[in-house]
């Protein structure tokens, strides 16, 4: 296999594709067809199991209730507040705007409309959020553990290794020397491991910048690629250090080496859902919908085993 | 059986399909087969259960599980210093628990994609170096591919990467109606073993008293 184990690559799925519907090289089925199929089938099994999560920094603007998400999906949005505890906010419908209790004016509760959240009450500052989301899936261009090649340090501030340090007032940049494609969707993911009491990080593709980090921590952000000089360039203020950055790409799945971010859990239903419109390309609905039955019955299996939460109550603590 | 080979498994897959020719089911596309189950039984079955730990750091409540095949895998039970720790709803996040400064000790947890939260975010007392480790039962990918044994595999749940290699490699040979037959019987197993081997259930305050009422068979 191509990909990094236990993960299957463009290739790999391609190879078992071909497998199942016994036809080594291109004849009847153009490698495109099966790339497009593939593509297809990332999809549906993101959409319909939700299985892309993530905990996306954003930010509440001031007089602004609505903040835009680009996402299949927000289940929750936690509050991060300048000092003291994260707390999930209850979530509301619109109807309900203007007739709950409030306590004071920091966001307390949230609703979900359309591509937008909305927050309750209207906030008067900018205040920090995470966003746990079903994300839409995206083609993994890179996972970095380290800085010390790859990456290219402004003159002041950073100092690349393992990891990247910067210190220091002045702002520091850390680029990524790789292109980034332009007016895409991305996924960028760092970890924050140290940081001082006035440390900050902005991640920028280009000029479109993300949201600033001031704490440690795990970071996921997503950011639209600018229309010139899409390099992925970290900014930091002071003391803070940076680890283990990913990018992940919005696109479709259509060379050997594209490496979906789908756990490889639901790689082999992408094979199969590939398969079935193989088969419907090939006339043979009995059997194509058999396989569609065991995608969607696998798809409803892992979901409800791997996803969908389980929690425990104090009965699991106490010896009855 | 002793413990699953890779050429073991894809005789047996051989003999059920009754393919004993590579000709159009060749050895290597056998292997992908057989790989992509000992993966699928690995996590559907849940039955390659490994621990991991990582630190817990003052004040953060959001960790990545750290994993080197950089897949995540899946968190069952989480222990911090001898003690577990209840799984809880997302929404409880913030809710329940006793802080000060925003930092208390942690009663909760949940998984979300690869990261692991954890409820409240700790004190200084619990990232100190006698309460920080966090243990994570889990279960986990094979931890490599297999070219010779399925080392990752316990020996109860090996048939069950025959019976997926037995079930998509009749996809190849477009007996469609056998490997229907096939993949069900392979899930149905699986799930069988699931709940025999890896459901974890506490046995109650009864279970070591004499019982007041048992069923008995007609003829006892």
């Amino acid at each position: 296999m191509a990909g990094t184990w236990p993960n299957l690559d463009g290739s790999d799925l391609l190879t078992r594709v071909r497998t199942y519907l016994n036809e080594y090289s291109a004849v009847y089925f153009a490698d495109t067809d099966i790339y497009q199929w593939m593509a297809v089938g990332i999809k549906d099994i993101s959409q319909k199991s939700l299985c892309v999560r993530r905990i996306l920094s954003t930010q509440a603007l001031r007089s602004t209730r609505t903040v835009a998400t680009n996402v299949y999906k927000v289940y929750y949005v936690e509050y991060i507040p300048s000092s003291g505890r994260p707390i999930m906010l209850p979530k509301i419908s619109p109807t309900e705007i203007g007739t709950r209790q409030l306590n004071g004016t920091l966001p307390q509760f949230w609703y979900e409309f359309g591509s937008t959240i909305g927050i309750e009450p209207t906030p008067d500052a900018i205040y920090d959020l995470k966003l746990y989301v079903a994300d839409i899936p995206k083609l993994t261009i890179t996972k970095q553990t380290s800085f010390s090649s790859g990456w290219t340090a402004g003159a002041t501030g950073f100092v690349l290794g393992t990891s990247a340090v910067h210190t220091g007032a002045v702002t520091g940049s850390a680029q990524w020397d790789t292109h980034l494609v332009t007016a895409t969707n991305y996924t960028i993911t760092f970890s924050v491991t140290t940081c001082g009491t006035t440390g900050a990080v902005i991640p920028y593709i280009g000029i479109t910048a993300g949201i600033e980090v001031t704490g440690i921590g795990e970071y996921a952000e997503n950011i639209l690629s600018a229309g010139t000089d899409p390099h992925l360039v970290l900014y930091a203020n002071n003391t803070i250090t940076i680890d283990n950055v990913n990018i992940y790409k919005e696109a479709d799945i259509s060379a050997a080496g594209d490496q979906t971010e789908l756990e490889p859990i639901w790689q082999h239903l992408i094979v199969l859902y590939a398969t079935f419109r193989g088969l419907q390309k090939d006339r043979k609905w009995g059997p194509a919908y058999m396989v569609e039955s065991i995608y969607s019955g696998q798809l409803e299996y892992t979901k409800n085993l791997i996803l969908d939460p389980k929690p425990d109550s104090y009965r699991n603590l106490v010896y009855y | 059986m002793s413990t699953l080979t890779l050429t073991i498994a894809r005789s047996m897959v051989r003999d059920a399909i009754s393919e004993e020719s590579t000709t159009i089911l060749s050895d290597t596309e056998l292997g992908n087969i057989l790989n992509d189950g000992y993966k699928e039984v690995c996590i559907l079955g849940l039955s390659y259960e490994a621990t991991k730990t990582f630190d817990l750091v003052e004040g953060q409540h959001v960790y990545v599980i750290p994993e080197t095949t950089q897949v995540s895998p899946i968190v069952n039970y989480i222990e911090i210093y001898g003690r577990g720790i209840l799984e809880q709803f997302p929404t409880q996040l913030g809710h329940n628990g006793e802080v000060t400064s925003g930092k208390g000790v942690p009663i909760g947890w949940f998984q979300w994609g690869n990261l692991i939260v954890i409820d409240p975010p700790p004190n200084a007392t619990y990232a100190g170096a006698s309460y920080k480790t966090v243990t994570l039962y889990c279960s986990c990918y094979p931890a490599a591919i297999c070219t010779t044994t399925f080392t990752s595999l316990p020996l109860e749940f090996q048939e069950s990467v025959v019976e997926f290699g037995i079930a998509f490699s009749l996809f190849k040979l477009k007996r469609w109606g056998d490997a229907a037959v096939a993949y069900n019987k392979y899930i149905g197993n699986l799930q069988r073993k699931r709940f025999e081997y890896i459901e974890k259930l506490a046995e109650e305050r009864t279970m070591t008293e004499i019982q007041h009422n048992t069923i008995r068979m007609m003829g006892e």
